[in-house]
């Protein structure tokens, strides 16, 4: 239990940082291929575009509420 | 010599984007300079830029060779955007004044001070330790540059991007050399923000394209590269919105702070 807690609490911190920016990019570079294999290649393009602004969002969202 | 609007696109971000890391170097490399010896210094950035054309050679030439150009545009197109994103983070937290702008003065003030506690070298011999530093400094900075040029050579639909990946990074390098050579100062008035919000706004842009054109989406326009633009207009409109919200998140703290104090 111990273990699950500290993994948890590693998730958490490593979300927190800057690596929420990073694995939100990576994320969303995932869902862009899931995307354009299921046959989304017209939608693919701005909804990226979302997903990353999104991502940006959040990303700083999180800076603020450390500081 | 007859550039697209894309090349010139390329050209202007690589400038950016290397002027931003050279100005970087070339604070340690006057500071190496000014403390230790000039010729330990020069010939610790000479090195490393030898250094620098190896890497940019061998695997410029073995990846554009090896790797499918769709699966190196995904890539190349994904590394741009975490790079870029990273920058375009950064500046914006700093213009929204939630975290302090670089002083390129002060790390020079403390490159010296560094040095100066560093045992002197005998007069006439080689100073290892200058070429170290400078080595080690332009290195580091000019990898970033290498990437850049790396990223925007092999990214594009063809290999015509290495001319004005290369011509951006080429331009920027000389300008900062002759900025130092007549200024004999680090270069303080560079707006390193403005030039790193701007890098990032365009490795953005250009990653999100190109990422997009090697996992297959159909990019609206004709020719699809017009894409390019309107992603850039995207994200400079998304950065000012977070920039004005993170604005007035600042300035609600600071009055908050000051209410506390006179109370």
């Amino acid at each position: 239990m111990n273990y699950l807690k500290a993994a948890a609490l590693w998730l958490y911190d490593f979300l927190a940082e800057d690596n929420l920016l990073m694995l939100g990019t990576i994320a969303s570079l995932l869902l862009l291929i899931a995307l354009v294999r299921l046959g989304g290649a017209e939608y693919a393009g701005p909804l990226f575009f979302v997903l990353i602004a999104a991502v940006l969002f959040f990303s700083l969202r999180a800076e603020v509420v450390k500081k | 010599m007859g550039l697209t609007a894309v090349q010139w696109g390329v050209v202007i971000a690589a400038f950016f984007a290397s002027a931003v890391e050279f100005v970087e170097a070339f604070t340690v490399v006057l500071a190496v300079g000014v403390t230790r010896s000039w010729r330990s210094s020069l010939l610790g950035a000479l090195a490393a830029t030898a250094t620098l054309a190896v890497i940019v050679a061998v695997f410029g030439v073995s990846l554009l060779s090896i790797v499918p150009i769709e699966v190196l545009r995904f890539v190349i197109g994904a590394l741009l955007m975490l790079f870029g994103m990273k920058w375009l983070r950064k500046s914006i937290l700093r213009y929204s004044h939630l975290k302090a702008m670089r002083d390129e003065a002060a790390l020079y003030q403390r490159e010296i001070t560094t040095l100066e506690e560093e045992p002197r070298p005998t007069p006439g011999a080689f100073d290892s330790i200058g070429f170290a530093v400078s080595y080690k400094s332009v290195l580091l900075e000019g990898l970033e540059v290498a990437f850049i040029v790396l990223s925007f050579g092999t990214g594009a639909r063809n290999e015509a991007n290495w001319l004005p990946a290369i011509i951006g990074a080429a331009a920027a390098a000389l300008l900062v050399i002759l900025a130092g050579v007549i200024l004999r100062s680090p270069l303080e008035r560079v707006p390193e923000n403005t030039l790193k919000f701007s890098v990032g706004l365009m490795l953005v842009s250009y990653g999100t394209f190109w990422a997009g054109e090697g996992a297959g989406v159909e990019w609206p326009g004709s020719p699809p590269d017009l894409s390019i633009i309107g992603l850039i207009v995207g994200y400079s409109l998304v950065s000012y919105l977070l920039i004005r919200w993170l604005g007035s998140v600042h300035q609600q703290r600071t009055a908050a702070r000051l209410q506390e104090t006179t109370q």
